[in-house]
């Protein structure tokens, strides 16, 4: 009962001094919003980078040839096979020299595209029939771009010309995620084949995790180097050597320190509101003793009453900026623990800021103060 | 008669300031209304707020229908103070914002239900004249009407003791006898007593003792 009657007290003298309340509220809801959005803002940028940095254009590693005018110019089969078997490669396709293809119909020398024969080394293959079948040896698939420029009305049953040769299409396929050479075969025509002996004129290697991508790198110049630096080129995105610790700075950058500054900011403001809400009630306060409170329960009853308002002032802040959150950012971004700890924090904070003005009111002389002059 | 009220060679001082009560013993008997005089700064509301146990002596002891607090602790004094004091101001102190009955109740036992002192209360209320405002805000009452509340709000608890404090000082002649009144009537039941502290000669004539203190830091 004396609990129930200490919270009504609380509640109450909260009521009256309804400024003030205001006040304790909006700076424990403007601390909670605060930290809760920059938090929350942090993460989505590291999260935003992270996504960024582990697409497969920085995992990607493109090893080309310098020239394709000789059979001893391309990149050695069986060396981007070895390339292709390292630990940390989820995907390798060799791609032959680059030929030109030429629409059968339109007997036209302008209107051509490329066209490769590629090999799945590692993974899955570079393409993704949309229409038609799979290719059987000998046999293109187009993609909508070359079938386009090509003029096939019919690409999953027509034909190319390719030096000479007429090779039968049967489908139209999509390049997936193949980083560097997404966009070139998304103009190309393909023909798949598992073994390619020839050689290639350019290999696509996509790592696991962009941290591999140096691994595999210099792995692969090492494969690479008895054929000489001048025979072959390795590109790939130096952001992905430092992923982590781009991901961790763009996560940090000056987060930790302002959001101290915003606790310690509030925690003062709190304490000075404690302070003149002790000072305020002075007369009330000694009232209350008078009538039969201890200290103990007129320091619970501003504890109380504080922390009371922190607690919904916090609440509202951390909703506030959850929302503002979810409507800014991307939708999947649900956690609620950030914004649940954020709010308990600086209720927490704004309870503890009470204390110098709780013991202040709690250790004033009724007497003193009640005591006709 | 049986002294409810027994001050015994209490001192006390202000932090800082010389001893305004020095050595100081007087007994307040049951069924009986006193009064301390004196003339100002000799210690009388001093002295009324250690028998009401908001002050701890420097030295001595209280005893209120004898239990003995000397220098108790908070919670003790506390305890003691809500079991048998009751305590009317000179300026009423009521809470503006509040209504009639919540400031009554602010009077009552934290450990109680306020609904258990209801009946006591509209009673009180009736016998004072004032039960039609008991929903009204206290800063909506006349001086007189305050009085009356605080009044209510002391003795519905029904203390051993009753503690005033320049009662009538903010009050007219006719709204003062009619609170002195029921100071003097509730203190001269069987088991209680009243000790008003007042500058007033006529009340203390009224009264049934007079404590009287000289300057500060002489004995009463």
């Amino acid at each position: 009962m004396t609990l129930v009657r200490l919270f009504a007290v609380a509640i109450g003298h909260a009521r009256r001094r309804l400024v003030l309340s205001a006040a304790a509220a909006l700076v424990a809801a403007l601390a909670a919003g605060g930290v809760v959005y920059l938090i929350g803002d942090s993460v989505q940028r590291s999260n935003q980078l992270l996504t960024d940095l582990n697409s497969p254009d920085v995992r990607s590693i493109t090893i080309r040839a310098n020239s394709d005018q000789t059979a001893r110019d391309l990149l050695p089969a069986r060396t981007v096979a070895d390339i292709a078997a390292l630990p940390g490669v989820e995907r390798a396709v060799g791609l032959s020299k680059v030929n030109s293809a030429t629409s059968s119909v339109v007997n036209d020398p302008a209107v051509t595209v490329g066209y490769f024969i590629g090999a799945t080394l590692t993974g899955d293959p570079p393409y993704r029939l949309t229409a038609g079948r799979e290719p059987r040896p000998g046999e293109a698939i187009v993609s909508t771009t070359a079938a386009d420029r090509l003029r096939l009305g019919t690409p999953t049953a027509g034909q190319i010309r390719v030096d000479n040769n007429l090779v039968a299409t049967v489908g139209i396929y999509r390049a997936p995620d193949l980083g560097a050479i997404t966009d070139l075969l998304d103009t190309s025509v393909l023909s798949p084949q598992t073994n390619y002996d020839a050689g290639y004129f350019l290999a696509v290697i996509i790592v696991r995790q962009p941290s591999d991508v140096t691994v595999v790198v210099d792995a692969t110049a090492q494969l690479l180097n008895q054929f000489g630096n001048n025979h072959y080129t390795i590109q790939y995105d130096e952001r992905a050597a430092t992923v982590e610790q781009l991901v961790s700075k763009a996560g940090r950058s000056g987060v930790r320190s302002t959001a101290i500054a915003i606790l310690a900011i509030s925690a003062l403001i709190e304490a000075a509101i404690a302070f003149l809400n002790a000072t305020l009630q002075r007369r009330e306060i000694a009232r209350r003793r008078a009538l039969g409170f201890t200290r103990a329960m007129v320091f619970g009853t501003l504890m109380i009453e504080g922390g009371l308002i922190a607690t919904v002032g916090a609440a509202i802040g951390a909703t506030v900026a959850t929302l503002t959150l979810s409507l800014t950012t991307q939708p999947n971004n649900t956690d609620l623990s950030q914004p649940l700890a954020t709010g308990a924090l600086i209720a927490l904070i704004a309870l503890a800021a009470t204390i110098p003005g709780g013991a202040l009111a709690a250790y004033q002389d009724p007497a003193r103060i009640l005591r006709v002059p | 008669m049986v002294a409810l009220v027994a001050v015994d060679d209490v001192s006390f001082g202000y932090r800082r300031t010389a001893r305004v009560l020095d050595g100081v013993s007087a007994t307040f008997a049951d069924d009986q209304t006193h009064t301390i005089t004196g003339p100002s700064g000799c210690g009388k509301s001093t002295l009324l707020y250690v028998i009401g146990l908001m002050l701890r002596p420097d030295r001595g002891a209280i005893s209120i229908n004898g239990i003995v607090s000397g220098g108790g602790g908070d919670r003790e004094r506390a305890m003691l103070r809500t079991a048998h004091v009751g305590f009317v101001f000179q300026d009423a102190l009521l809470e503006p914002s509040m209504t009639v009955l919540e400031n009554i109740a602010e009077g009552l036992p934290l450990s109680r239900r306020v609904s258990r002192y209801r009946g006591e209360t509209e009673a009180m209320l009736e016998r004072l004249g004032i039960a039609d405002l008991a929903e009204r805000k206290a800063s909506k009452l006349s001086g007189g009407q305050a009085q009356r509340v605080a009044l209510v709000r002391a003795m519905v608890k029904r203390p051993t003791v009753l503690l005033a404090d320049e009662p009538t000082g903010n009050l007219d002649d006719t709204t003062g006898a009619f609170v002195l009144e029921e100071l003097f009537t509730y203190g001269r039941q069987p088991g209680h007593t009243c000790i008003i502290v007042t500058h007033d000669e006529r009340i203390a004539d009224a009264s049934d003792t007079v404590t009287r203190l000289s300057a500060p830091g002489t004995r009463a």
